[in-house]
């Protein structure tokens, strides 16, 4: 937590808006985000984001800092989605257990390092229709830079099944992305 | 599992790295106005205030009478007891108190003991002044 966002959020906690839209305008964006990358649907994902952030406000004063705001507010839009999806903590919590179709990835060659332009909508493409459980982690990690202990706690999961839930996703988009490369090499 | 895990292949080393550049969606327009206004329009809830409770005051005094039954028991089992260390030791105490040492012994016991009681008083006094309770 930067300086600066400490003292706004101490002037937040006593009431001031104007501290509040500060930081409100500091993570907006990746709230939006994640929200919109787990429910795919952007009137749904600004309505929780606004909700998130209306929650963060009255509750504010409550906010300790023994995490970090980020996480704070991840946490907050986590549980809404929760709500807004019920299944989605049931598919979190199996994927401990459940048996994975998906094959072990083969196949983007070595050689291939970097991803061309089409490819890499494509991975927007693969990740938009990952199982949301995966959308959600996937999001989590690499959208909002966090650590796996952070992403159990934001997801109020064990830390196995945040590793189980990134490697499985791992290997769908990695399976998706080599049919993408055959078939550009068929192209 | 956790080896594939930890040692990811080229392929995922790709991925990661393209992971992390991901394009973020913009905002909607309007959205900060949107959730200041919404927050305008929502009091700030207070953080719970500590309340002292029948329960606390119950479970200390139980825990306080526990400990004074205890000791009380094992002094009067001691006296009974005739293993004679008891008086041994009182005897041993007393030849201490006749002592010139024993004279700088008791004052530093007698010291920590007013300490005590004046670090209980200062707790007490800022209980009071700050008050970070109710009496339900």
């Amino acid at each position: 937590m930067s300086q600066d966002e400490g003292a706004l959020i101490k002037r937040a906690q006593r009431g001031d808006a104007a501290a509040f839209e500060s930081l409100v305008m500091m993570h907006a964006q990746l709230v939006y985000n994640l929200a919109l990358r787990t429910l795919n649907n952007t009137q749904e994902a600004e309505d929780v984001a606004q909700e998130t952030f209306v929650r963060a406000w009255q509750a504010l004063p409550r906010f300790q800092g023994a995490s970090r705001l980020s996480t704070w507010l991840y946490r907050i839009t986590t549980n809404l989605c929760y709500n807004r999806l019920p299944q989605l903590k049931q598919e979190m919590a199996a994927l401990d257990v459940a048996e994975t179709a998906v094959s072990t990835p083969s196949s983007l060659s070595p050689e291939t390092t970097l991803l061309n332009r089409e490819q890499r909508q494509a991975l927007v493409t693969a990740v938009s229709h990952l199982p949301q459980s995966y959308r959600l982690l996937i999001t989590l990690r690499y959208a909002q830079e966090m650590s796996y202990a952070d992403i159990a706690a934001v997801t109020d999961m064990p830390l196995g099944t945040v590793k189980t839930g990134l490697f499985r996703a791992h290997r769908l988009l990695a399976e998706f992305l080599s049919e993408e490369v055959e078939t550009g090499i068929e192209r | 599992m956790m080896e594939e895990q930890t040692n990811p292949e080229p392929t995922h080393v790709t991925l990661e790295e393209s992971l992390h550049t991901l394009p973020l969606a913009p905002l909607p327009p309007g959205f900060v106005r949107q959730v200041m206004v919404q927050v305008a329009a929502q009091p700030q809830t207070a953080p719970p205030r500590f309340r002292l409770q029948f329960l606390d005051v119950a479970l200390a005094l139980a825990l306080g009478g526990f400990m004074i039954l205890l000791l009380s028991t094992a002094v009067w089992y001691l006296e009974q007891s005739e293993t004679g260390w008891l008086p041994a030791l009182r005897a041993q105490i007393g030849q201490m108190g006749q002592s010139e040492t024993a004279v700088l012994l008791w004052f530093l016991i007698a010291a920590a003991i007013a300490a005590e009681i004046a670090l209980g008083i200062f707790v007490c006094v800022q209980l009071w002044q700050e008050r970070p309770y109710t009496l339900a």
